[in-house]
């Protein structure tokens, strides 16, 4: 028995390194949010809403920084840490099974009523959508869902507007 | 002394865990073929108990930790004693059996109730999370106690990875559990997400393919030695690796590389471990020709190891910038997905499941014939859902490149849902037949005469020289 003890302080010690060098600096990272990522109260209960429902799940809200989304589908400026700062927990999501949603406010319509239809029931919008209709929501949850959805707008394209519009 | 070695601590509670697995096996599978169909028929989704987010949860959570998971405790509990000539406490054992079932059945209750916590893999709401760590305290002390009060020298890489596998289990779970804000959130869930994959899901079938191999084919494992070199080059490299999730995140830049170097390192201990497996079998290939239960038992550990060199290619390539950029947040993750777990962990496990309950119950597999049967299905099935999702993702990357927007791609997709499915369904057929046979091999008489047979045999298969 005596030298496998040896061997188990080895492991423990890997795994520390391992831990202590390779995830925890970027915890202590703070970074002040972006425009994007700075949320208001309403708009943190509809991201918690998106979380729990399982959006994330079918839907990025992530543009890649190796540009492959920004340059083939113009999806817009590629995502920064800044944008994250205020996410509890993080919705990156893995798959694209539905569009990515980083900036899905600038691409539909701007009223409630869409928004309310959409997501309880996406085939009366979009009639070969796959999603699943999330009737069950409360109305509290819904409104801030459809909050944080809503604020979902690339920080760039309002400042390219901005400059067309002073000249 | 062969009497007391049937009738010891661990046999009886593995016995129960393997069973246990298997019915999980095809529930769970049953319920990704579920939700494989809702992804066709949208209508499926109208009770949002049952709609595709909560099923793909339980899907996702139900393969890991109640299939892999309860069998690998199978394994722990019949195995560890085993290898260290200890004991396992019994009622502890039986508890830990009885406490992940319980976990089980309540995380279903919670997720078809919509109770997550919407970290992927990462799910389980907060007081199940205190049980599973009650769990993990349990099982380790079970298997520790095996360790300590041992009487075998030399310890064979089996109980290596076994030990190594329980240790980083608690590890990493606790990692998983803490919720923090921000990019740092992606960052340890991966590095849990990932890290338990790699460090329990995958080691512990290593572990299991170095026994199963050895004790059907009969002949010792080529070198021991570079077995551990495997084992310790694993522990190295496993958790830097596991952050390759995020490589299209806005993580710092040094981590990305970092995570990118470990992932193609892990060829290294995986080109040792298929040196060393093939060496094995060199020689030994017309055993796959067997008709018997190890034989079955054989078929399935190394299909298991050719998906694992498969998937380690796989794996290394797709870490690499260029190529993730290509395939990121495609249906090839989902391919990845289940080729990983299908491949590197489920196979083994299956081996496992009829490797050992042969040698718990001193029977024979009921029907060899349907055996067969489940071993076909799994493959065709396994090869064909994982080559329709990664043509599915190439095509999703290539629609990608050319700017096809993307609601003509989801469209696109349909003909490849459908092929899942139907490969899908061959699975789930494959897991039922399984399910059936283990469970009447359970009900079955056992043979202890047999069963000392059985186990005195195999020493010399897995004896360290």
């Amino acid at each position: 028995m005596g030298k496998y003890w040896l061997w188990g302080f080895v492991y423990i010690a890997i795994l520390l390194v391992c831990a202590f060098a390779l995830t925890l600096p970027p915890l202590f990272q703070k970074v002040e949010p972006t425009e994007y990522g700075n949320l208001t109260e309403l708009e943190r209960q509809g991201l918690r809403v998106y979380q729990r429902e399982g959006c994330y799940y079918c839907h990025t809200m992530m543009i890649h920084t190796d540009q492959t989304d920004a340059e083939y589908w113009g999806m817009g400026r590629e995502s920064k840490v800044g944008d994250y700062s205020t996410f509890e927990p993080s919705a990156l999501g893995s798959q694209r099974i539905g569009p990515d949603l980083t900036y899905v406010a600038d691409r539909v319509p701007e009223d409630e009523d869409w928004w309310v239809r959409r997501i309880t029931e996406p085939r009366s919008i979009t009639p070969n959508s796959i999603m699943p209709p999330f009737k069950h929501l409360s109305q509290e949850n819904l409104q801030a869902l459809i909050a944080f959805m809503k604020s979902r707008k690339n920080p760039e394209m309002k400042e390219l507007e901005g400059e067309k519009w002073s000249e | 002394m062969q009497q007391n070695l049937v009738k010891a601590e661990g046999r009886e509670v593995a016995k129960w865990c393997l069973v246990a697995a298997v019915v999980w096996m095809a529930v769970t599978m049953t319920i990704g073929f579920v939700a494989s169909l809702q992804m066709l028929f949208p209508s499926l989704n109208d009770i949002s108990w049952f709609s595709f987010v909560r099923l793909r949860v339980i899907h996702v959570n139900g393969v890991l930790f109640a299939f892999l998971t309860m069998a690998y405790l199978g394994a722990i509990y019949y195995l560890v004693p085993k290898l260290t000539g200890g004991k396992i406490p019994e009622g502890v054992a039986k508890t830990s059996f009885w406490l992940l079932n319980g976990i089980v059945v309540l995380a279903v209750l919670s997720f078809l109730s919509g109770r997550t916590e919407g970290r992927e893999y990462a799910e389980l709401p907060r007081p199940l999370d205190l049980l599973v760590v009650v769990f993990w305290v349990m099982m380790t002390y079970a298997a520790f106690k095996a360790v300590l009060t041992g009487t075998e020298k030399r310890w064979y890489v089996t109980l290596w990875f076994f030990l190594q596998s329980i240790i980083w289990l608690g590890f990493c779970y606790l990692v998983g559990m803490v919720p923090l804000g921000g990019i740092a959130d992606a960052v340890a869930l991966w590095a849990y997400g990932h890290g338990v994959l790699n460090g329990w899901f995958q080691t512990m079938a290593l572990g299991i393919l170095y026994w199963v191999i050895p004790v059907t084919t009969g002949r010792p494992i080529f070198s021991h030695l570079l077995s551990l070199i495997h084992f310790w080059a694993l522990v190295v490299l496993m958790f830097p690796g596991s952050n390759h999730h995020l490589i299209q995140a806005p993580i710092p830049e040094w981590l990305k590389f970092v995570t990118i170097a470990f992932s193609v390192g892990m060829l290294l201990p995986a080109s040792v471990f298929f040196t060393n497996m093939f060496q094995t079998l060199k020689g030994n290939w017309h055993q796959l020709r067997r008709y018997d239960t190890d034989g079955l038992a054989l078929k399935f550990a190394v299909a298991g190891v050719t998906f694992y060199l498969l998937n380690c290619i796989f794996a290394a390539i797709q870490s690499i910038r260029p190529v993730n950029a290509f395939i990121h947040a495609t249906q090839w993750v989902v391919g990845h997905a289940h080729m990983a777990v299908i491949g590197v962990s489920a196979l083994p496990t299956i081996a496992l499941i009829y490797a050992a309950m042969r040698r718990l119950t001193g029977q024979e597999v009921p029907s060899l014939r349907l055996g067969n049967w489940h071993f076909w299905l799994t493959i065709v099935g396994y090869i064909g859902v994982l080559a329709t999702l990664k043509i599915a993702g190439i095509v999703q990357g290539i629609h990608r490149a050319a700017s096809i927007p993307f609601e003509q791609t989801m469209d696109t997709m349909r003909i490849f849902y459908m092929t899942r499915s139907f490969f899908g369904l061959l699975l789930v057929i494959g897991a039922w037949i399984c399910a059936y046979l283990v469970v009447k091999w359970f009900l079955s008489k056992p043979v202890l005469e047999r069963a000392v047979e059985l186990e005195s045999l195999e020493r010399q298969a897995i004896a360290v020289h």
